[in-house]
């Protein structure tokens, strides 16, 4: 460890570690150096020179954006010359700035504003007019004003060096320069927004924000994002019951400033007007309004009818990748308890399972990486999956982890995958050939000499190069399931190092859902049905009876009512008709289907009885990302006519008569933070907005068939069914791009 | 005795003085005003109803800057914006109020608003007639609150 | 809970009456209990807070230049006093300087004020003790100054009219004119007004020696302004502390030794004639130059410039949306409003809203002498006493 550095900033004693910027180090006493162009993370540009401050022996002002503290500097930022200079650059940079201020969608929360306000001049110097140019439309979601622009660069440095997109330049000489998009008049690019979020001024402004309102009349709620499963942190604009905006306004959690096309502008599915307001039931063959009364005790009529002619067998439940752990939690308990049956699934789309019982029986349960841990590897290695379109959060971690401080990215994928970009080593193998990698990596099989196209040799060069790493976190897709992940935690934990491991599974609770037991054969907590100690454990709990055997998956559910064996079906926020390719004639053979969901999707269509469900924006409760990190949710505005699935699970309950206690999603988390194993967290820093990181233990049953974990390969624009009702993510070209289209 | 007569005499001395003051104002000129027969008058700056104004196009001066809501004491005035397009331009910049609302429950006529205004849009004008039997009524909206289009505007 | 009074075993002979809230001669909503004796006061206590605002609580969720709003509606008949007061403190608090020609108007005012307030109390004070005349004739003249604030401000009443640095608006060409048709109009009004009472008996044998408040009980009781004043007490703060330029000013102070009604009533006689004195003063005096102190980061910047320099405009979007950042820190101001010492006492975290504002109201520090004084009189004389001290409920229940 080197010696830390000591200086004196306007008298002030700092010690700091040697590199450190001299505007940080300023930071770090509480002295505001003001600068545009300066951001943390973003390679340093000095172009705004708005942070010049005077520095003992040296003979000009100095910009503390770029000069690197040294032993013994003595620097002053408050001496007449330093606000002087201040003054001077702000009347500089405002030169040609229109008077837009009452018309800027930045006002209010405008850095130029606060900075003129705190450290310009109070009047203008100048008679002179001003250069004009109109206003362009660079995208649906992103508009440029050149006036406004004060060439700091950070668009283009985030851009290029956080997005790997590299979508904007600088075009034009002088005071014409101006920022430019890469294609024409228009952006093709990921449409991520960073560039209006990053922008200090109102000169890239967001399409769906336009012209709607102003910072200081809307009510600001700190949620996760409900798209993939990365967990992102996002603050919800609310005015009037309408969601307006969504950025994370305080860069706080796991994600800080980033967020994808889907978090900054995908939330519009929550506004949408095809959102289903009032119960449907289906009255000779037409689905019609009802009342949630109506629609909830149909439901449990017939439940009961069929409970009794056909027994519990012929009830089966599927359960959804976006609803918080309370809920399918909730979920699994009504079906193993009330309705008796363990029939329960959902859409698996990374083998967590394995994973869990693999570390198991390795006894690393500490081996599940965060996110955190992701940006700050010195090692990574990717087998399958394609985060840049998946999980865009985490393709921004691994770029960061290499472009901060040089970690080595390893890629197996069978696939050109755009973050081979960043990658020190790039394994692409035959279609399909992930898992034969691995295996042959794990030594476990030999490699087939078609496996890559460079031959075993690749292979062999990719084992000594991890060898020679520590501390590597493993990252894989849907491609690594069943005995596989054995193989590679196997094989990973013989690495250098603390080896991490994670699953990547699509949405945001996939990992929630298979920890809170939306499985057939497997209890909250993947403890197994067979497990005896820990059944009864629930059965104590929940002082009911838990039928022992494992239930049907969810491919056996569809083939049991293709047989007729079930007769009802129900399902909370999922979509199996679409995500599963089932005929019309799959589900026909049911007497009841019962939807829960937010719009009309091809499977509500077929249903029964459908009731509208609240989204993640109208509910409180806990999401599990992939990583295992458990955040809360915050509702922010309420949609008429819905419910959560708490709450249509709780009337459920009822009119099945039981008496269930639970008064709010509190209640449900405290019962989970005592039952479920791995799931001890404390519930202060979840309430304070922190990720908590989740260590489960158990030993689930082996995959029982390859065909039950798949991901849906959604790109960056599209997001399930959901992705269909936003306006904005089928606004942009890019969406109609096939997907894998690198920008 | 004497200071019975020393009363008597204060008194008619005091009653005689006081109806001298209130005969002579009986002939002074009246100085009430006959409302609501006859229109009350107003100083300039008089400070009544709300008037939006337009500029000398016929179009709203308003922005929508919301500068007016963020100065307002008690949060009476409601504002939604929306961008002009080609075909429908309300105002001479890029956004206007699509609603523009004022709570007269609410408002104290502080004059903020006004002096907040950086497009001179919003006025005091004389209006003070508001009473009403149902504070709904008192929620005025953009429709009510905008001065009439100049007769060289109209198409 | 209400204020009641216990009835003394074995006095059960004794009346207890609620005189107020709704009493008109209250002077707002104040509530007496009242025992008696026949028609003599025995005891008194007061119920206030029928009148509850929460001002002070409502300082806290407003900018400092928003609740300027709020002081008008505080002492309404004094809203140009209660501005100056807390317009004083923040600019105490910011060290701000503010330029002579609107502290000259400053003072122009808050004399008009005063002498509009004094019409006010003599008129009801007058109409309480049975003579209407005087209330119609002192309206009528009040009349005059509001029509002077609204030519000025826009409003007859609810003025906030000054500005922490200065004052909201020029005021309009031609104002001082009005200012001047008043000063010339008023004296021989007052003397008409002292004619129909200074000597009438009715009016004397109401007054005099009812309601005394000694020297010692003035000051214990910190009686203020006034009723201060007629009790013997040479205070005024004007002369004591003088703020506004106030000092560049010659005026006197009127006092009484007597202490009861009359003494009280004869001071702010005096007082609108001192006023009259002051206004004629800062009229024939009046400097010139701006209206608002050179403090950009606290004070809006003109119209014009506002509309055509960036800066400027952008100084005013974020003093309207944000307010200004006043340092750290507390700080008290007080001024002689017409109803005596108006204190402000304003906390300051650095936000652009006070973490804490005070009001030492006159009206609430002198009510509390009224117990005092009324016990023993008669029933009757309870009106002259609350008339006598000229309280605002507005101001008492903040």
């Amino acid at each position: 460890m080197a010696e830390p550095i000591k200086l004196s900033i306007d008298g002030k004693p700092v010690t700091v570690p040697p590199g450190t910027l001299l505007i940080e180090a300023a930071k770090q006493v509480g002295i505001e150096v003001p600068s545009f162009c300066y951001y943390p993370g973003l390679s340093l540009q000095g172009a705004c020179r708005m942070c010049l401050v005077a520095i003992e022996k040296m003979p000009k002002l100095q910009t503390a954006c770029t000069t690197v503290v040294t032993n013994g500097m003595v620097v002053h930022t408050d001496t007449p010359e330093v606000a002087n200079t201040r003054k001077s650059m702000l009347e500089f940079l405002l030169t040609n700035h229109p008077l837009d201020c009452p018309v800027c969608d930045k006002g209010g929360e405008c850095e130029l504003q606060d900075a003129v306000f705190r450290y310009g001049a109070a009047e203008t110097r100048f008679l002179e007019g001003k250069l004009h140019e109109e206003e362009k439309k660079f995208s649906n979601l992103v508009y440029y004003d050149r006036p406004r622009c004060i060439l700091c660069f950070r668009c283009i440095r985030v851009c290029d060096e956080g997005m790997d997109v590299n979508a904007y330049g600088i075009g034009f000489r002088a005071a014409h320069s101006e920022i430019i998009p890469n294609r024409g008049e228009q952006l093709e690019c990921e449409e991520c927004g960073m560039c209006i979020d990053i922008c200090p001024v109102g000169a890239l402004t967001s399409g769906t924000y336009r012209y709607k309102t102003r910072p200081w009349e809307v009510t600001y709620t700190g949620t996760i994002c409900n798209h993939c499963g990365d967990g992102c942190r996002t603050t919800l604009s609310v005015r009037n019951n309408v969601v307006i905006r969504a950025n994370n306004r305080d860069h706080s959690g796991l994600n800080g400033e980033f967020l994808c096309v889907k978090g900054r502008f995908g939330w519009d599915f929550v506004n949408s007007e095809r959102r289903l307001k009032s119960p449907l039931l289906r009255k000779n063959g037409k689905q019609e309004e009802a009342s949630w009364e109506e629609a909830l005790t149909f439901t449990v009529e017939r439940l009961k009818t069929i409970l009794a002619e056909h027994g519990p067998g012929a009830v089966a439940v599927i359960g959804s990748n976006r609803t918080t752990n309370e809920e399918d939690y909730l979920l699994q308990r009504f079906a193993r308890t009330v309705l008796g049956t363990n029939d329960i699934d959902h859409h698996r789309t990374a083998d967590f399972s394995s994973l869990v019982r693999a570390l198991t029986e390795a006894g690393a349960t500490d081996r599940y990486a965060t996110i955190e841990d992701i940006s700050a590897a010195k090692s990574l290695l990717l087998i399958g999956n394609d985060p840049t379109h998946q999980h865009p959060l985490i393709a921004y971690q691994i770029r960061q982890a290499v472009r901060q401080h040089g970690a080595r990215l390893y890629i197996v994928n069978s696939r050109e995958i755009k973050l081979r970009r960043q990658s020190s080593q790039y394994l692409q193998v035959k279609p399909q050939g992930e898992a034969e990698a691995v295996r042959a990596l794990a030594g476990q099989a030999p490699a087939a000499q078609d496996l890559c196209a460079g031959g075993t040799g690749a292979l062999t060069a990719l084992a000594d190069a991890l060898k020679k790493e520590s501390d590597t976190v493993i990252l894989f897709g849907d491609e690594i399931q069943g005995q596989t992940v054995n193989d590679l935690v196997t094989c990973g934990l013989t690495l250098p190092g603390k080896t991490r491991f994670v699953a990547l599974g699509d949405y945001a609770n996939s990992r929630g859902a298979a920890d809170m037991g939306l499985l057939p054969d497997t209890l909250p907590g993947y403890q197994p049905l067979s497990n005896e100690k820990a059944r009864e454990r629930m059965e104590s709990a929940w002082a009911a009876k838990i039928p022992a055997a494992p239930g049907r998956n969810i491919r056996s559910i569809f083939e049991g009512i293709r047989a007729g064996e079930i007769k009802a079906l129900l399902v909370f926020g999922a979509n199996p008709v679409k995500t599963f390719g089932l005929d019309n004639a799959a589900l026909t053979g049911l007497q009841l289907l019962f939807v829960a969901e937010l719009f009309r999707t091809e499977t509500a269509e077929l249903a029964n009885v459908v009731v509208p469900a609240a989204s993640f924006a109208e509910k409180s409760g806990t999401v599990t990302n992939t990583c295992g990190e458990v955040q809360a949710l915050k509702r922010t505005m309420r949609q008429a006519g819905t419910r959560s699935d708490l709450e249509i699970l709780l009337a459920l309950a009822r009119l099945f008569g039981q008496r269930w206690t639970y008064q709010s999603p509190e209640d449900v988390l405290r019962e989970i933070i005592a039952l479920v194993p791995g799931y001890d967290i404390p519930l202060p820093s979840l309430l304070v907005g922190r990720a908590v990181p989740t260590h489960p233990e158990g030993r689930p049953p082996a995959l029982e068939r390859p065909d039950l974990v798949f991901s849906s390969r959604d790109s960056l624009f599209t997001s399930g069914t959901l992705s269909r009702y936003s306006w904005a993510l089928n606004s942009v070209d890019e969406a109609k791009k096939p997907y894998g289209h690198a920008f | 005795m004497g200071n019975i007569l020393k009363e008597i005499t204060n008194s008619a001395t005091a009653l005689a003085k006081g109806f001298s003051i209130t005969f002579k104002t009986m002939l002074r000129p009246t100085v009430t005003e006959n409302y609501p027969h006859q229109p009350p008058t107003f100083e300039d700056r008089y400070r009544g109803l709300h008037v939006l104004r337009r500029d000398e196009n016929g179009l709203e001066k308003c922005v929508a800057c919301f500068l007016c809501a963020a100065a307002c004491p008690s949060n009476c005035i409601y504002i939604e914006a929306a961008e002009n397009t080609a075909a429908h331009r309300i105002s001479a910049a890029e956004r206007y109020a699509k609603v523009y609302n004022i709570d007269y429950n609410r408002c104290i006529f502080c004059g903020y608003c006004v002096e907040a205004c950086p497009c001179d849009a919003i006025t005091h004008g004389h209006g003070f007639e508001i009473s009403a039997y149902d504070t709904n009524a008192l929620i005025y909206r953009k429709e009510q609150l905008l001065e009439p289009l100049p007769a060289s505007a109209k198409k | 809970m209400a204020v009641t009074l216990e009835k003394i075993p074995g006095q059960e002979e004794r009346v207890i009456l609620s005189m107020g809230p709704q009493h008109p001669s209250t002077h707002g909503v104040l509530r007496l209990v009242l025992e008696l004796e026949g028609e003599t006061v025995v005891r008194a206590l007061f119920d206030i807070g029928y009148l509850h605002t929460g001002f002070e609580k409502s300082f806290e969720a407003l900018t400092y230049s928003q609740g300027i709003t709020l002081t008008d509606r505080m002492d309404y008949l004094a809203p140009l006093s209660n501005n100056l007061g807390f317009c004083l403190a923040i600019e105490k608090l910011l060290g701000l300087e503010v330029p002579p020609r609107a502290q000259w108007t400053r003072v122009l005012l808050t004399e008009l004020t005063r002498i509009q307030s004094h019409l006010v109390w003599l008129g009801t004070h007058a109409l309480e003790l049975g003579a209407m005349s005087v209330f119609l004739y002192c309206f009528r003249e009040r009349e005059d100054i509001l029509r002077i604030f609204e030519l000025v401000s826009g409003q007859r009443m609810m003025t906030s009219y000054f500005r922490v640095g200065g004052l909201a608006l020029e005021p309009p060409l031609g104002w001082l004119r009005r200012v001047e048709k008043f000063v010339e109009m008023f004296p021989p009004r007052l003397e008409e007004y002292e004619g129909l009472l200074t000597r009438n008996p009715i009016w004397l044998k109401r007054t005099v020696g009812v309601g005394h408040i000694s020297t010692e009980d003035a000051v214990a009781l910190s009686l203020s302004g006034p009723s201060l004043r007629a009790s013997g007490v040479k205070w005024d703060i004007r002369k004591a502390e003088p703020y506004s330029s106030y000092d560049k000013f010659q005026f006197n102070v009127p006092t009484r030794p007597e202490g009861d009604v009359y003494a009280r009533y004869l001071v702010r006689m005096d007082e609108m004639r001192e006023s009259l004195k002051i206004v004629r003063q800062a009229m024939e005096g009046m400097p010139g130059g701006p209206i608002k102190a050179n403090a950009p980061h606290f004070v809006l910047p003109d119209r014009e410039s506002m509309k055509t320099s960036i800066e400027a405009l952008i100084y005013h979007f974020k003093l309207v949306t944000e307010g200004f950042h006043p340092p750290v820190g507390e700080v008290y101001q007080t001024i002689e409003s017409p109803r005596g010492e108006i204190g402000f006492y304003i906390v300051s975290d650095g936000s652009p809203k006070p973490y804490r504002c005070h009001v030492r109201a006159p009206s609430f520090a002198n009510l509390q002498t009224l117990l005092k004084i009324v016990e023993g009189h008669l029933l009757a004389d309870v009106v002259a006493c609350i008339a006598s001290l000229d309280t605002v409920l507005g101001e008492v229940d903040r």
